[in-house]
């Protein structure tokens, strides 16, 4: 699997929260070959089963990378322009940025600022509020009411582009990135045999209301899960603690919210393997789905593997691509021993009261 | 149909304490129902069968409503209270209240009058009270943790209506309607009347899971912005027909079902409009995560001053509402 | 026969050319005239000048000017982590930067405005202040700054990296077809390509009566030096400015009234005055009868606002000059958009003023001789 162009494909698929189909028929027709079962359900979460060997009941062993991108939506039409709201990018990208809008058909728009000929000195320190900014097709109020209704989607229109050495840019790494790790976790799984079924779910609805986690978990209840999701790579402005410097590998997640003797495990396997990682402490909600799903059906053993990027949120996303193989290659090595005893052995004990009685 | 919402609209039924609410719908929809039961949250379920082809439908319309708890009771018989849900901090100067065993008393804050005239901020929640006319503490007849409503009487402006808690005593209207007119249906079809929506979604939660229906459908209000200069820009316009949902804060609707009610309403010429909403969400965003996910979507009433003790709603979209709902349980539609 | 293709126009918009860098756009647009035109040449300061020979019907010295240079960010330094630092070369908009896609160099090396991620704000009011430019970093994918070094140097210009879009339902980008008649485009670089498109055009067709100096010229973004220079040495009698300029036809918040400028699809927009130069009366009557005679929409410009190469061709020994514009909307951005009809009408409008310049009051005066 070649890691590069299949980022480029998922990052360039449109799917926001909530109007996943798109590219979740991409993500099923990605995992069919690496799968023994891959279906989409009602919510469009893609959900593939790579079956374990010997005797059932195997150990259960969910990954879940979401599958939705944050989003724009129209939500009145002012002439031939487009007022929308904004769920989650930063405002400030989206002054000057071009745009898709997803009407009765793909159309293309720039959001637009006043020229700064027009603005009196302290308004050029200010950002625009989004409220006050535009969607502008470049048509007639007529073919624009004929196109777009209230609701229709709009996404930040950026290319994927190739930067120096391994780096790449685009929109939607968060959380196609994570899709690209699983599906290469699953290419190197052909040439391993694992004892768990891996049941690979691409999730919907994390930038939103965690809807995938939810019911994609409810369904599959699986024994253990990996979370997969971006975190912040180091760059400027960006606090040195809890951001990773891009290519310095998978960022293991610590914290409550997490297992933490799953989570040893997987420091473990990047130790004997000698993948470089980074450990990122997370004192408290990891705002991943693995808030979700650890306390799924009676509680749910979670770990978090993270891949750093640059400018989360914004149209232009970057990242080493030497950290997509490095998480494959712990995530593959780690199913390749997740058997039965490994799920035991991830049981609280009481103290042996009789022991210590002696 | 005006007279039904007249008489709900009045009834005292603030999150947590539905029963007066519950009572008068039961006695309502048994009749049209084959079956009706309740649960241990008071969620209140009619049962509708189909003829066995098609889905299974949750139909949700809430039976709370916004309202003050009393939290501290002073000596000189005045009431500090707490919110029950999101109440209209704005209006709340001289509203008046009425408790369960219908004591009246009028809200006001700490300082008078006086502070508002000078257009300063408004007290927090802790410096309003309370006044049901008790001249001391031993006088009164409401006491801690009791609740009330706000005082809201029904006026019939002709097409449009006025009172307070049309959020949702209007959608449950809706739904008793519906299940009146609908004659034929494919669907079994559980009108569900949910309780606490107001406090968080917390009745729809429960029964959706109970239910593990095919299709949730929430029916409830929603704010216009066809009020001069709205904050966020809102296509909803009262009058111009049910808002089908798209999205709010808690639920984007399901892309099938929101096309599923779009090409309905325009094979029938029902009107419609369309409804992306920035905040609040309703009983949908709990059907639709309940287990492995419920296909869900919400139809809405266009309604002006949401939350205030001034509702407004207009007959027609409370009409063509209906019609939707009928139209849509009456056909195989989404299948 | 229209010299301009679809495909030269997205060319002539996508290339990057800042002030003071302006080769690459000069060698395309010479590329394109000089079956057109009868001498090329490059001043000193780095303009194009074209000389179209008239038909020896008038003596007059005729020049269409329009820049080529469009308003960039320039390198300033390179930081140990590879990243790099800049200032702006001209009156680039601060408020659209973040998050946008950028070409560095000559080479044309992709690269990102880096934007801290907004789960990181430091305080609420951070999304809603411009950043400063101080604080902006170019990303370009180097692992370090030896990295960037072998590929960046100081100085280097830092253009916006925006496809050339048409805006039309039905059009689709056909690169040997002229340019649609109607519907709207989008780019970069529009102030002034759009002028240098116009002035491609122009030099395309017959022979005018007086021989005519097509003047495509630089550094107009930091100050019409370009222009200064080239007024100088060209001596011309009478100056036509074409420009791609302010339109500000948008709602703006809800409910409150805008001052749009000029109006997209409204014609072309002449300027009365701007902040440098008042425009010769009789010239500006001149353009408005012709507009008129042959009826091509036009607008004025609101005046007072930006300034133009008029100022520098004019500045010596005060020759009359005419500004016709294209009204693009979100100039100096990363992207803007023009309305086609806009553009032919420019075209048209001064190809038909052109004939009639020998008689404007006030224009064979300011010969020397």
């Amino acid at each position: 699997m070649n890691i590069k162009t299949t980022l480029k494909k998922l990052s360039e698929a449109d799917g926001p929260s909530g109007r996943e189909e798109a590219v979740a028929g991409l993500v099923a027709e990605l995992l069919e070959p690496l799968c023994d079962d891959v279906r989409i359900d009602d919510m469009s979460n893609v959900i593939g089963v790579k079956r374990g060997w010997g005797p059932e009941p195997r150990p259960q062993v969910m990954l879940m990378a979401h599958l939705d991108e944050i989003q724009m939506m129209v939500s009145t039409l002012d002439g031939p322009f487009l007022r929308f709201v904004q769920l989650s990018y930063d405002p400030r990208v989206l002054v000057g940025q071009e745009v898709t809008v997803f009407g009765r058909r793909k159309l293309h728009g720039v959001i637009g600022d006043r020229p700064p000929h027009l603005m009196k000195a302290a308004d050029r320190q200010r950002m625009p509020k989004t409220t006050d900014l535009v969607i502008d097709l470049g048509l007639d109020a007529e073919t624009v009411a004929e196109l777009v209704q209230v609701g229709d989607v709009a996404l930040v229109e950026s290319p994927f582009s190739e930067l120096l050495d391994e780096r790449v840019a685009g929109k939607a790494f968060d959380n196609r990135l994570s899709v690209t790790a699983m599906l290469a976790t699953l290419d190197q799984l052909q040439r391993l045999q694992h004892p768990c079924d891996v049941l690979a779910v691409a999730s919907v609805g994390e930038e939103f209301n965690g809807l995938g986690a939810k019911t994609a978990t409810f369904q599959l209840q699986p024994d253990i899960a990996i979370v997969l999701d971006v975190t912040f790579g180091k760059q400027p402005g960006a606090q040195d603690a809890g951001s990773f410097a891009l290519g310095s590998g998978p960022v293991i997640g610590v914290g409550p919210n997490l297992d933490g003797q799953l989570t040893d495990k997987l420091i473990e396997v990047c130790k004997d393997l000698e993948i470089p990682y980074e450990l990122e402490p997370l004192a408290a909600n990891t705002g991943t789905d693995a808030w979700t799903v650890q306390v799924m059906l009676g509680g749910i053993r979670t770990a978090l593997v993270g891949i750093a990027i640059r400018n989360m949120h914004s149209p232009v996303e970057v990242t080493d691509l030497q950290d997509v193989s490095r998480t494959a290659r712990l995530l593959s090595a780690f199913l390749a021993e997740a058997d039965q005893s490994l799920v035991d052995g991830l049981a609280h004990h009481l103290p042996d009261f009789e022991e210590e009685r002696r | 149909m005006k007279d039904l919402i007249h008489e709900l609209v009045e009834l005292y039924g603030p999150s947590g304490f539905e029963e007066p609410v519950r009572k008068v719908i039961q006695r309502y929809v048994e009749p049209l129902a084959d079956e009706i039961r309740t649960d241990a949250m008071g969620n209140l379920y009619a049962l509708k069968r189909g003829d066995g082809s098609g889905r299974r439908i949750m139909l949700a319309a809430h039976m709370d409503e916004i309202g003050v708890i009393v939290t501290q009771v002073e000596d000189s018989g005045l009431l500090r209270f707490s919110n029950v849900g999101t109440i209209p901090h704005k209006t709340l100067l001289g509203l008046r209240v009425r408790f369960a065993n219908d004591t009246v008393g009028l809200i006001s804050h700490d300082g008078g009058i006086k502070a508002e005239i000078r257009g300063q901020k408004l007290p927090d929640l802790g410096r309003w009270f309370i006044d049901v006319g008790a001249a001391s503490k031993a006088d009164l007849p409401v006491g801690v943790g009791d609740v009330a409503v706000f005082v809201r009487p029904f006026a019939d402006l002709g097409e449009r209506i006025l009172a307070g808690g049309f959020d949702d005593r209007v959608g449950c209207a809706v739904l008793i309607e519906t299940m009146r007119r609908l004659e034929e249906s494919p669907h079994e079809v559980i009108f569900t009347f949910t309780v606490q929506e107001e406090l968080g979604v917390r009745g729809a939660r429960v029964a959706a899971f109970d239910l593990a229906p095919d299709i949730g459908l929430a029916v409830d209000v929603t704010p216009t912005g066809d009020s001069p200069k709205p904050d966020a820009p809102l296509a909803v316009k009262l009058g111009a027909g049910p808002a089908i949902k798209v999205a709010d804060r808690g639920m984007i609707a399901h892309p099938r079902l929101r096309q599923a009610l779009v090409q309905i309403a325009e094979e029938r010429d029902i009107p419609y409009q369309l409804e992306v909403l920035s905040l609040g969400s309703t009983d949908a965003a709990a059907i639709q995560a309940a287990r492995s996910g419920v296909v869900a979507g919400a139809v809405s009433i266009p309604c002006r001053y949401v939350h205030t003790p001034s509702e407004m709603v207009a007959m027609e979209d409370i009409e063509n509402t209906v019609r939707l709902l009928t139209a849509f349980l009456g056909e195989m539609g989404i299948g | 026969m229209s010299v301009l293709t679809q495909d030269l126009f997205r060319r002539l918009t996508e290339t990057p050319g800042g002030p003071g860098d302006e080769g690459a756009v000069r060698d395309l647009i010479a590329g394109a005239i000089h079956p057109h035109v009868d001498e090329l040449s490059i001043d000193r300061m780095g303009n194009l000048i074209a000389l179209k020979r008239g038909t020896g019907d008038s003596d007059l010295r005729v020049a269409v000017a329009a820049h080529m240079d469009e308003v960039v960010l320039f390198v300033t330094q390179i930081d140990k982590d590879g990243l790099l630092h800049v200032a702006r070369s001209g009156g680039v908009n601060a408020r659209t930067l973040l998050g946008k896609t950028v070409q560095v160099g000559p080479d044309r090396l992709p690269g990102v405005i880096s934007i801290r991620p907004p789960h990181m704000r430091k305080s609420a009011d951070e999304a809603e202040t411009v950043p400063d430019i101080d604080d902006l970093v170019i990303d370009i994918g180097a692992a370090d700054d030896k990295a960037a070094k072998a590929k960046v140097k100081i100085g280097q210009r830092i253009a916006f990296q925006t496809p050339f879009r048409l805006l039309s339902v039905e059009a689709e980008f056909d690169p040997e077809a002229p340019l649609p008649a109607q519907g709207r485009i989008s780019g970069k670089a529009f102030d002034d390509r759009i002028g240098c498109a116009a002035l491609i055009e122009l030099l395309g067709g017959e022979a005018y009566p007086f021989d005519l100096y097509g003047v495509f010229t630089v550094q107009e973004e930091i100050g019409l030096r370009g222009a200064l220079a080239a007024g100088y040495h060209l001596q011309p009698d009478v100056v036509i400015i074409l420009e791609g300029t302010v339109c500000a036809d948008l709602p703006g918040p809800p409910g409150e009234p805008q001052y749009p400028t000029t109006r997209l699809g409204a014609g072309p927009a002449l300027t009365q005055r701007d902040r440098s130069l008042v425009v010769h009366p009789p010239m500006l009557q001149h353009l408005l009868r012709t507009a008129e005679a042959n009826g091509i929409p036009y607008q004025f410009k609101h005046p007072n606002i930006g300034g133009t190469d008029g100022a520098g061709f004019a500045f010596l020994r005060g020759i009359p000059v005419g500004i016709v514009s294209t009204p693009c909307r979100y100039i100096h951005s990363p992207v803007a958009i023009a309305d086609l009809s806009d553009f032919h009408n420019v075209v048209a409008l001064v190809r038909a003023s052109l004939p009639g310049l020998d008689n404007v009051t006030g224009v064979r005066k300011s010969r020397k001789d």
